[in-house]
């Protein structure tokens, strides 16, 4: 007789949560983020940098005549040409196209190669032709910003200390040079 | 008495509970994922129809400046149309006669936004005219076209141009 009522008395205390403010509270909310969700997610060609990184770059575009200048050529029905000029010695070297498109690896590599050789620039005066694609220029701008993943850092030289410190920033200051020109 | 006591044993026999649990369980997954998806930016950059941006590996957020709009019907300032373009080419009728560089339409939308920058920045100290203009400008147009656009730009002041792509991540 003991065992049922006490039986009893837990099904008398036992309580039912009432979930429907809730789900009218989710329900209301649901249609609110679906129209203000944003599925595309659109960004600028812009990066945030280190802080050596950054001096650097400042550093370099405080100098109205750097000793280096990179300056990619794009032509359409050719390929990209690269000409780096130090110390008044200029240096070119030619991305041929590959099956009428742009080799952006192997801009990307040589690319790579002249930050080797000169860490301290980050400019790069890029000149498209006429009839060059902008989405084309954006993926030139792409292959110029960063090294990488799995790629070797390049080493950027800290003024004060004079340490080295590993980037995979390569050319993010890009400008278009040639804008000004008829 | 008895007979409305009986009815209300009926009626009581009759009524069922909906189970929402698992309904709540997923209108909160829902709710985690959409507030997920929710950008952090507060500046949106809105895509207007016919636009296809480019695809970028940027991962930057677009700040608040002004926009420029060019897709393959003309270049718009503020939602405002101040040139055509025709078959991926600028109509003639937009340039100036003396430089077929210059877009004159462009280029005093573009300076009456910088005189109101200029003067909100003179009123306003933290608020300052760095000439920075977010391009949004359709993948499949010609340099051509671009170029006449910031050249436009630049000689009105918007000396700092960044292009609007859509964020694919490295």
């Amino acid at each position: 007789m003991a065992k049922n009522l006490s039986l009893f008395k837990a099904e008398e205390e036992s309580i039912e949560l009432d979930m429907a403010p809730l789900l009218s509270l989710i329900v209301s909310l649901i249609p609110i983020l679906i129209f203000t969700v944003v599925m595309v997610k659109v960004g600028v060609v812009e990066t945030q940098l280190p802080q050596v990184v950054n001096d650097a770059i400042e550093l370099e575009r405080k100098n109205p005549t750097p000793e280096v200048s990179i300056m990619a050529s794009v032509l359409a029905g050719k390929g990209i040409e690269l000409e780096i000029i130090h110390n008044g010695q200029s240096e070119k070297r030619s991305i041929p196209l590959i099956d009428n498109e742009f080799d952006y690896d192997g801009f990307h590599k040589e690319l790579v190669r002249a930050k080797e050789q000169y860490p301290q620039t980050f400019r790069l005066d890029l000149r498209p032709d006429l009839a060059t694609p902008y989405n084309k220029i954006i993926k030139i701008m792409d292959a110029a910003r960063k090294t990488k993943v799995g790629e070797r850092k390049i080493f950027v030289i800290d003024k004060g200390t004079n340490q080295k410190v590993e980037t995979d920033i390569m050319f993010v200051d890009i400008f278009f040079g040639n804008v000004m020109e008829g | 008495m008895r007979i409305v006591e009986k009815m209300k044993k009926i009626n009581r026999k009759a009524t069922f509970t909906v189970q929402i649990t698992s309904m709540v369980d997923m209108m909160t997954i829902l709710l985690v994922f959409l507030l997920n998806q929710q950008s952090a930016s507060s500046v949106q950059v809105s895509v207007t129809d016919g636009l296809v941006l480019p695809i970028s590996s940027t991962a930057n957020n677009p700040i608040e400046a002004l926009k420029v709009v060019v897709t393959a019907a003309g270049i718009f300032v503020n939602d405002k149309r101040v040139s055509e373009i025709i078959d991926g080419k600028i109509v003639d009728s937009s340039f100036d006669a003396k430089d077929k560089m210059f877009i004159p339409a462009l280029y005093e939308e573009l300076d009456k936004e910088a005189e109101n920058s200029r003067r909100i920045a003179s009123i306003n100290e933290t608020l300052d005219f760095d000439g920075t203009l977010v391009l949004q400008a359709d993948s499949r147009l010609k340099y051509e076209v671009l170029k006449k656009v910031m050249y436009t730009a630049t000689s009105a002041g918007y000396a700092n141009i960044k292009m609007a792509a859509v964020a694919v991540g490295d």
